[in-house]
């Protein structure tokens, strides 16, 4: 893949270079994949919005002005992507489908046994520990999956707060709670209290 | 935790992701020294931080099938630049270059090409009605918009006329 900088790419794309426009999604498709797949958890769906969210990119590419890294400005695009998407099934099926609020989707996750011991291999316990993980982040809402998940990209609370339109004070305390209610589904999980 | 440590919480959190500036890391650092509850509640915080990592790192993308993803999205956009990158690139000069030539423009118009129009706007010419001479000498004109004689004498040779 090209060693050029997000910052060459875009400006040779806006200046019509259609290869580097390519050279771009091929640099960060599975990162949008990624994310997204986390958030929605569905194969047509991520692939739908992973396309919107690089249509919407290159569509409104003039308009990156450079001030967030591109990676914060797609991730952003991408969140909102998954808002509308939400608003969307929302619009079409009712509440009683969609959860947006964390207070709809108390309850607890059925967890394997923590002693495994009849696989103790360690691919399968981390194959596992997946599962009870993704489970436990759909137990969270919206605003707090989303933070968790950009966390766990390696974004700064900075940039979480300008991909999602919020406050540093809010990220952190988002943060703080999403973390606090998967700890409690997590609980057989963690060293020392399980 | 102990009651008055409550409103800690999302400090703890930043505390461990590195998020406060360094006066608030202290202040943190030096609370968790002398708090069980604090301690505990930070070690389950990297716990539970360890643990979402890990298994959400290894979230698989294969799961996503992203081919024809690209097809779509080159035939959905417009790859080529602007018309106004186009202009650029083929006048070949610096933005300024349009606007400069447009000001000129208006400036030359006013200056050269507005006076030339109001130059010609038709004039209507008068037209003589009679002429009468009786020596060959002098005339008398008489134009109807006037309604006042022109009288022109034809000078002696030698001598200057007067009308």
């Amino acid at each position: 893949m090209s060693s050029l900088s997000d910052e060459k790419l875009i400006k040779s794309c806006i200046a019509g270079n259609r290869e580097h426009y390519r050279l771009l999604y091929e640099r960060y498709k599975d990162y949008v994949a990624g994310l997204v797949w986390r958030l929605v958890r569905d194969g047509e769906v991520t692939r739908d919005l992973t396309q919107e969210t690089f249509l919407k990119a290159f569509k409104g590419l003039k308009k990156f002005r450079g001030k967030s890294s591109f990676k914060t400005w797609l991730s952003r695009i991408a969140v909102n992507q998954y808002k509308d998407y939400l608003r969307g099934l929302k619009r079409r099926h009712g509440k009683a489908h969609v959860s947006l609020n964390a207070s709809e989707n108390e309850g607890g996750i059925e967890l394997p046994a923590k002693d495994s011991t009849s696989d103790p291999q360690r691919q399968v316990l981390q194959k596992e520990l997946k599962t009870v993980v993704e489970a436990a982040m759909d137990k969270l809402s919206i605003e707090h999956k989303t933070v968790i998940l950009l966390w766990q990209e390696g974004f700064s609370y900075d940039d979480i707060a300008a991909i999602t339109k919020t406050s540093q004070e809010t990220v952190g305390s988002r943060i703080y709670y999403a973390k606090m209610h998967l700890r409690d589904l997590l609980i057989p999980y963690i060293k020392g209290i399980g | 935790m102990e009651k008055t440590c409550e409103s800690l919480g999302p400090r703890l959190s930043a505390y461990l992701d590195g998020e406060l500036a360094e006066e608030e890391r202290r202040k943190v650092k030096k609370h968790l020294e002398t708090c069980q509850a604090c301690r505990e509640l930070v070690h389950e915080l990297e716990e539970t931080g360890t643990i979402l990592k890990s298994a959400l790192s290894s979230a698989s993308e294969s799961e996503v099938d992203l081919t024809g993803v690209w097809e779509e999205i080159e035939e959905r956009t417009h790859f080529g630049p602007s018309l106004w990158q186009r202009m650029k690139k083929l006048v070949g000069k610096p933005v300024v270059w349009l606007p400069a030539t447009v000001a000129t423009a208006a400036v030359a118009l006013l200056l050269f090409i507005l006076p030339i129009l109001k130059v010609q706007v038709p004039i209507e010419l008068s037209r003589v009605e009679s002429v009468y001479s009786r020596t060959g000498r002098v005339m008398v004109l008489q134009t109807p918009e006037s309604g006042r004689p022109l009288i022109w004498i034809l000078p002696e040779a030698g001598k200057g006329g007067s009308s």
